[in-house]
């Protein structure tokens, strides 16, 4: 005799045993995944609740409920509201959000420190209304750091990729004029695949500039041997590098015999 | 246990073949919510119908007749009892592959046409698809929907939906079927059309158990009634027996002269008889469910 | 006869019945229509960067497929116990796992029709905007004389065609369709106990949040150095054993991103996801025998 009572217990319990079995088995395969995701640089930052106070509501639901990517887009696209109205320091934190929440985001990392280290930095050294130059100065030597250390903390998350290593790279030469630091993340930018040709041309001329001139003479020599075959590299402009091998060879008083042949190098563009 | 064969699995293969459906000791109880008591919807019933018959299972709204049937297709469960069919728990499927059944005011996918209907049950009853198209044909004849054929369902009649429900109960030829309220809101026409159906299926050896509120209507289609009231069977039986009553007999009388009734009187009484009255002496259902409801109202006390 | 043949039947006409549904309907138009808005986007979209364009279309997709699942499985029992067909259907020869099984599928042919159209305006979407890209690069180009210049430009017209077709886009679109999949599993299940389909949409909803936080909850539970009393250390247990972790499908944002996903791991979160549906579905079934009709 089956009651109606017992149907149903026995329909939850294989419904309990069913989740309970399911749930012992899965979680060590959530956590392999979890540890995956951490070794593969996957997600953001874990949500806190700062994060949700700088948030509305609204994005703080759709941060909880899988859709990061698109808050962050939005979050974004307020942050450039911010821009137009002129509200640096509400621009910074709100673009430092953005990029806590997807750092793995070349664009986020990359669009916020120029927009710090030159728009911001540009507008603070023309500021109207402050008569004082060395506080305007001081101002966009803030804002130019506050950059570079956002750009720091972006090639700490995104260290296997060239980009950020070519921005970081690229305003330590404009920006900060540290050319010894930007041809050291030339190197590491030219380092990766699919990184341009220029980022192997500007680690020697950014040794030309610190004053290196032994070590770019050297780093340009190391260039061309790599490189036997002056093809297969398209706008790597072995003319150039040539051009510039032979004017080290001239200001390093380099013996003759020890020149470098580049006689029939023809431009590879 | 009781049922403790039962339990064991041993079943009587001719008892099953000769009643297609038993109810023992059935009840089914709703529980309200939060505890507040239970609704019971049926207590204690037996049935069982016997093969080749037409049953009522008749009673007013709420008297437990849908929920029985809901019983015997295995879409409930009993709270206490057992049921068979085909000497098998309803819930397994095969049981069903020999029923057909007509829900009370049935509604269909509205967007499929007659034929599509018929089409979709015949694929889930596993009539093969080369049988397919000639049985939708047969059952559009038999239930006259010939012009229902390829129209949505949504643009019938409730008469029509009611032949349409008739012919998808139909379309594996069960040998049993379960009609739940099959004249109900169906005009005069429709409803002699469906009781017609009703016995030609019982000529074809079917066996037809259905349920109505409208005692009248079913009375010249059953063999045997069973009258449910608040759950309980209140009487059960042959038509004619419980149609007839007592030791009361109506004669036919040819040449009967109206003003020679007391020759009649007298030849009666001289075979111990007497004449009552002079009329129709049948009771009908309506009579038989008052008295029954009011003996069973005395016996409360 | 086979089960197979049974449910196909049930699926098909579920099919036809939602895509007459008028609320579907209307969701659906609403996301090709938001979709389409896509465009607006390309103000904020920066050279060659596409990410903007498909966190949009990937994160419509998402969220108009997770509602459509949730609005169309909720009231597939509920329309049809309103309707009685629920009861000719399974006075029929047909068991009940058959006929749950049958349901879902239908709705699933829908979702992944509704996907595939939605996937079909994304990807215009997408294309109008490499094809502005490109010729703006390509106007560069013809003006560049530097080679410096050149190669800049021409490296980024290569960019462009790589982000805005890459491959991996696919296997997000898979993903997004596996969560909705999941979602509607997941809503399958919890209409087989409810008694109203707000029920089924409001604990749906919870579920698919908590899922998001299972990640979290099951890190607290399982690190004894995080404090929590015990009430709430069975709490979070709880969550972690029953809900699934639909973190996994974060790795649609890393596709966007652009980042390497390898096909191990790629394989490995679908496997998961696949579990999960086919526990969630097992579940579904075995709540529905004992439902009362």
């Amino acid at each position: 005799m089956t009651s109606i009572a017992s149907r149903r217990w026995r329909a939850w319990l294989a419904a309990a045993l069913l989740l309970g079995g399911w749930g012992a088995f899965k979680l060590p395969l959530e956590r392999a995944l979890g540890a995956e995701q951490v070794r593969l640089r996957y997600g953001g930052a874990r949500v806190t609740p700062e994060m949700r106070d700088l948030v509305s509501q609204g994005a703080a639901m759709a941060l909880l409920s899988g859709f990061r990517g698109a808050v962050a887009d939005y979050l974004w696209v307020v942050a450039h509201t911010y821009w137009e109205q002129r509200e640096w320091f509400r621009m910074h934190r709100l673009m430092e959000l953005v990029c806590l929440l997807q750092p793995r985001s070349v664009l986020f990392w990359d669009m916020s420190s120029w927009h710090m280290a030159w728009n911001i930095a540009h507008d603070a050294r023309n500021d109207p209304d402050e008569p004082r130059l060395a506080k305007r100065l001081w101002a966009e030597r803030k804002w130019i750091d506050a950059g570079r250390q956002l750009l720091q903390r972006g090639v700490e998350n995104i260290p296997d990729r060239y980009e950020l290593w070519a921005r970081l790279a690229w305003l330590l030469d404009q920006r900060v004029g540290d050319h010894a630091a930007a041809a050291e993340n030339w190197r590491r930018a030219a380092s990766f695949p699919g990184a341009p040709a220029y980022a192997s041309r500007q680690v020697g001329y950014q040794l030309e500039m610190a004053g290196k001139l032994d070590e770019a003479y050297r780093y340009w020599r190391e260039l061309w041997a790599a490189h036997p075959q002056k093809s297969g590299e398209p706008f790597m402009l072995w003319d150039r590098i040539a051009d510039r091998i032979r004017q080290l060879e001239d200001r390093l008083q380099i013996p003759p015999g020890q020149r470098l042949d580049t006689s029939g190098v023809r431009d590879h563009r | 246990m009781v049922h403790r064969d039962r339990a064991q699995g041993i079943r009587d293969p001719v008892m099953s073949d000769t009643h297609p459906i038993r109810l023992r000791g059935v009840a089914k109880h709703f529980p309200l919510h939060w505890r507040r008591g239970r609704v019971i919807a049926v207590e204690n019933l037996d049935l069982e119908i016997r093969r080749g018959e037409v049953f009522g299972l008749l009673g007013p709204n709420g008297s437990g007749k849908s929920t029985t049937l809901k019983m015997i297709l295995g879409l409930t469960p009993p709270t206490r009892g057992e049921v068979e069919l085909f000497g098998e728990p309803p819930a397994r499927p095969d049981s069903r592959r020999r029923l057909g059944f007509l829900p009370e005011s049935p509604y269909f996918y509205r967007f499929l046409s007659g034929a599509e209907t018929l089409r979709f049950f015949g694929r889930l009853c596993g009539v093969p698809n080369r049988r397919l198209d000639e049985r939708i044909d047969e059952l559009i004849a038999l239930v006259g929907l010939a012009h229902g054929r390829d129209r949505p369902l949504a643009t019938y009649s409730k008469g029509m939906l009611q032949r349409i429900g008739l012919a998808q109960a139909l379309v594996h030829d069960p040998e049993l079927v379960l009609l739940d309220e099959p004249t109900a809101g169906v005009d005069p026409m429709g409803s002699r059309d469906i009781k017609d159906l009703i016995l030609r299926l019982k000529a074809a050896g079917k066996t037809v158990v259905l349920s109505s509120h409208l005692l009248e209507q079913v009375e010249e289609v059953c063999d045997r009634v069973a009258i449910l009231h608040l759950g309980r069977k209140i009487v059960e039986g042959p038509l004619d027996s419980l149609l007839s009553s007592g030791d009361r007999a109506t004669l036919e009388v040819s040449g009967y002269d109206a003003a020679r009734t007391d020759a009649i009187r007298a030849a009666l009484a001289s075979a111990g008889a007497q004449l009552v009255a002079v009329g129709r002496p049948r009771l009908t259902l309506e009579e038989i469910f008052v008295r029954e409801v009011r003996r069973a109202g005395g016996d409360k006390g | 006869m086979n089960p197979l043949a049974r449910i196909a039947a049930i699926a098909r006409n579920t099919l036809l019945e939602a895509l007459r549904q008028r609320v579907l309907n209307v969701i659906l138009v609403f996301g090709l229509v938001v979709l389409a808005g896509a465009n607006l986007f390309s103000e904020f979209s920066f050279d060659d960067q596409f990410k903007f364009i498909k966190d949009y279309c990937l994160g419509v997709m998402s969220l108009i497929g997770v509602i459509m699942a949730i609005v169309a499985v909720a009231q597939l029992l509920p329309a049809e116990m309103e309707a009685r067909t629920i009861f000719t259907i399974l006075s029929k020869p047909v068991r009940r796992w058959e006929f749950l099984m049958g349901k879902y599928l239908g709705v699933v042919a829908m979702l992944l029709l509704t996907l595939l159209l939605m996937t079909a305006v994304s990807a215009a979407v997408l294309f109008a905007q490499e094809h502005s890209l490109v010729s703006d690069a390509r106007e560069g180009l013809a003006r560049a004389r530097d080679p410096q210049a050149i190669e800049a430009a021409k490296a980024s017209i290569a960019k462009i065609a790589a982000a805005a077709r890459d491959p991996w886009l696919l296997a997000a679109v898979v993903l997004v369709s596996l969560k909705v999949l999941l979602v509607a599993a997941i809503a399958l299940a919890i209409s087989t106990i409810a008694t109203s389909m707000m029920f089924t949409v409001v604990v749906t909803s919870l579920i698919y949040i908590a899922g998001h936080l299972e990640s979290t909850a099951r890190a607290v539970w399982l690190d004894p150095a995080q404090p929590a009393g015990p009430a709430a250390k069975v709490f979070l247990a709880i969550v972690s054993i029953l809900i699934p972790d639909l973190g996994v499908f974060n790795l649609i944002d890393e596709i966007v991103l652009g980042n390497t996903v390898t096909i191990v791991y790629l394989l490995k979160a679908m496997a998961y996801a696949g579990g999960c549906l086919t526990v969630v579905l097992l579940v579904a079934c075995a709540l529905f025998e004992s439902r009362e009709l």
